[in-house]
């Protein structure tokens, strides 16, 4: 029996030798891509950091990445001479007027990481164009920025503000979805136009989404989109124009439900984030207005 | 004692079993390997110092010619000869070089090789969503000394570089190219729609397809009559082929564009330089005994008809081309009160006549419908040896008449006016031009839409 414990001892040796594995990683440090993507910098690239990554922790991408985008899309990197005219009205608009009015840390604590910015427009299939997309609240795709220009670009025309302020509507919707994630609004919202939401939102105008009490087409879609189109059409329109668009509408009921909604927003932004939803709307409006006319 | 011979049987084999020895096929681990190849190809494309010629071929083969010069810091600029603009204003960017499925090269910012590949049609005339089918993420597939080829990683265009002289450099930056491409619109004053450039005594009949950038030379008559094609590019001053024509020991690289004298028909001239000696390009005149020197030309017209002949038709949106005008008789102004001007339509009839009709589409009623409104029954008769067609006008259809006055009567006199003889060029893979031989001003493209 002695003789054969030793065997075992010596064969357990043996395994434990035997199946060493010596095989090392090599030099981890080398390899290609690792830490992402390297190119010397260029002022944009400083500039992005003191202006977006330092002060909030925001990073835009304007370096082609087929990976961040659609693969099924034919889409173009942006221009350079774009970056910092976009990034920089984003801020003023965006940034800098929730910044006034809920201070630095809400700021950095809500905002959305990375931006993609992309040169051309996504294209569908039914020939309509998507000008912005959002995953998760943590990152926004900003599409057809070599179009982009504002009052003193060469070339600008009036109806360049179209694709400005649809752009700030992709931002402030997709930080609208951010503000509610984090703190739901009163469930009183969902009861106003309860039964109304339809998936056939696409096939409605605007206009006739007003009529039924809603303030978009896609606000329609579900409660969650309703939201937040209204916090970003109220926005980007302004008091004046968004009176406007209520004043046009026929339906007494729906003017109605509007106030009812406006009134929750107005609630939901004093009690759950302190901010005063006018002076927000005031000024985001007026910052838009100083880059188109 | 077998059990003993068993354990140390199975000792020897665990031992021998689990020996790990790390064969490296090759001396160094794949990392390390890849970022030498991305350091090589770095090192390759900063190594010319003129920078490169790039000949760029779209998924369709259309091609387009760059300027790069690369520096060590993510930088390239640029020239392209897509418009006056890009082969004249340098525009600096940005690359890298990045491991993808192979070692890529990725223009990573906008510039001129963009827009080739930008979505919205209105940049390049090409597809909305899909532009002209190029790229801008290129894989590596082999470097040469004087030469780096690529692969475009989605629509698989096809990226050539060459080293580029000085001299080439030169070509460039002294807008040599920019030159050609605002020569070349001279080109397009010819009231003629056959072009011959006359080189050493000999005329060469030019056919630009400008949709794909490739030109048809035809020269020779009878049994000599020859034809070659080639895509051009342009360079130094004028237009260049990608493969030279030849001619016997005469070979015909391009031109560059010296001069142009507006005119008549007969006396417009292009004065140009082949191989550095002087030629020139004049309108001509084909007549109906002395047929255009394209040899095809002669088997054109019966293409055309077999094409349509199951019941399909050929359509057009600009009617005649009269005497430099396009679209001269204002044939999409027609509208009446429920329906816009949408094409003029043709439709060959291997069993009766032919059907010319003018079609409106009606904007009022839902779904949207092609409606007639003006139509002819008519005949070819053609000339096989020449492809000489002659088009008379059986009758009118009796439900839907010409007017007497306008575009839509206009158009159907020229059709049928003087001679009525046309000969048929086959302009475009999807068009064809019918040119008047009474007058070789006049002239209407068929389109293809199937």
């Amino acid at each position: 029996m002695f003789k054969h414990k030793i065997y075992l001892v010596v064969l357990a040796l043996a395994v434990f030798a035997s199946c060493k594995k010596g095989d090392s990683l090599g030099d981890v440090s080398q390899i290609p891509g690792l830490g992402g993507d390297t190119w010397a910098t260029t002022p944009i690239d400083t500039w992005i950091r003191d202006t977006l990554t330092i002060p909030f922790n925001v990073t835009a991408k304007y370096k082609w990445d087929q990976g961040e985008l659609d693969f099924n899309k034919t889409l173009t990197p942006p221009d350079e001479s774009k970056i910092i005219p976009v990034l920089s009205s984003i801020k003023k608009v965006w940034i800098d007027n929730y910044v006034k009015e809920a201070g630095q840390t809400f700021m950095m604590k809500l905002i959305p990481k990375y931006f993609i910015l992309v040169g051309s427009a996504s294209w569908n299939t039914d020939g309509t164009i998507t000008l912005g997309t959002a995953e998760g609240g943590r990152q926004i795709d900003l599409y057809v920025l070599n179009d982009f220009r504002i009052k003193g670009m060469t070339g600008y025309v009036p109806s360049d503000s179209f694709n400005i302020i649809q752009m700030f509507h992709t931002i402030e919707h997709e930080f609208g979805h951010i503000l509610h994630q984090t703190v739901y609004y009163p469930v009183a919202w969902k009861q106003i136009s309860v039964g109304d939401y339809t998936s056939n939102w696409n096939l409605d105008t605007d206009s006739t989404a007003n009529e039924r009490g809603f303030i978009s087409a896609y606000a329609q879609s579900a409660p969650d989109e309703d939201f937040v189109e209204t916090i970003s059409i109220m926005l980007t329109l302004g008091k004046g124009q968004y009176e406007n668009l209520i004043s046009k509408i026929q339906t007494p009921a729906a003017v109605t439900k509007l106030r009812q909604k406006e009134s929750i927003v107005v609630n939901y932004f004093k009690d759950v984030w302190g901010i005063n939803f006018a002076s927000l709307q005031t000024r985001t409006r007026s910052s838009i207005d100083l880059l188109i006319k | 004692m077998n059990k003993n011979i068993f354990y140390y049987l199975l000792a020897i084999t665990l031992v021998a079993s689990c020996k790990r020895s790390d064969d490296n096929v090759f001396d160094k681990s794949p990392d390390e390997r890849l970022n030498e190849t991305l350091k090589a190809y770095q090192t390759a494309i900063t190594s010319s110092p003129y920078g490169w010629n790039g000949n760029l071929f779209t998924a369709d083969g259309t091609l387009f010619r760059f300027y790069f010069s690369f520096n060590d810091s993510n930088r390239v600029v640029m020239y392209s000869d897509f418009d006056s603009t890009t082969s004249s204003v340098l525009k600096e960017s940005s690359y890298r070089l990045k491991a993808l499925q192979q070692p890529s090269l990725i223009f990573d910012t906008y510039s001129y090789i963009h827009i080739l590949s930008d979505p919205d049609g209105s940049v390049n005339g090409g597809t909305n969503g899909v532009g002209l089918k190029s790229d801008f993420e290129f894989a590596i597939d082999t470097v040469a000394a004087d030469s780096i080829s690529f692969t475009g990683r989605v629509n698989g265009s096809r990226l050539t570089f060459k080293k580029a002289t000085q001299s080439d450099q030169t070509i460039w930056s002294t807008k040599q190219v920019a030159n050609g491409v605002l020569g070349f619109k001279n080109y397009w004053k010819f009231l003629s729609y056959w072009k011959r450039l006359n080189y050493r005594g000999i005329d060469y009949e030019l056919q630009f397809d400008t949709t794909s950038k490739k030109v048809t030379v035809s020269w020779g008559t009878g049994a000599q009559a020859t034809s070659a094609s080639s895509k051009y590019y342009f360079w130094a001053n004028g237009v260049y082929f990608l493969d030279p024509i030849t001619n016997g020991a005469v070979s015909i690289p391009g031109f560059s564009i010296t001069g142009f004298t507006d005119g008549t028909l007969t006396s417009q001239v292009m004065n140009v330089t082949v191989n550095g000696a002087a030629a020139t390009i004049k309108g001509a005149v084909p007549t109906i005994s002395v047929p255009p020197l394209n040899p095809d030309v002669k088997n054109a017209v019966t293409r055309w008809r077999n094409q349509a002949a199951s019941g399909n038709y050929w359509i057009s949106f600009n009617g005649f081309h009269i005497n430099g005008v396009e679209n001269a008789f204002k044939i999409n102004t027609l509208k009446n009160d429920s329906a816009i001007f949408y094409y003029l339509l043709y439709s060959p009839n291997t069993s009766g006549s032919d059907a010319f009709a003018n079609i409106y589409l009606d904007t009022l009623h839902t779904p949207l419908g092609l409606v007639e409104v003006n139509g002819s029954w008519s005949k070819m008769v053609i000339n096989k040896n020449t492809g000489l067609t002659k088009i008379t006008e059986d009758s009118v259809s009796s439900k839907y008449p010409w007017p007497a006055s306008g575009p839509a009567r206009q158009t159907r006199d020229q059709m049928f006016s003087g001679s009525g003889q046309y000969y048929f060029v086959q302009a475009s893979a999807i068009s064809y031009d019918m040119v008047s031989v009474d007058d070789p001003s006049v002239w209407i493209t068929w389109w293809w839409i199937w």
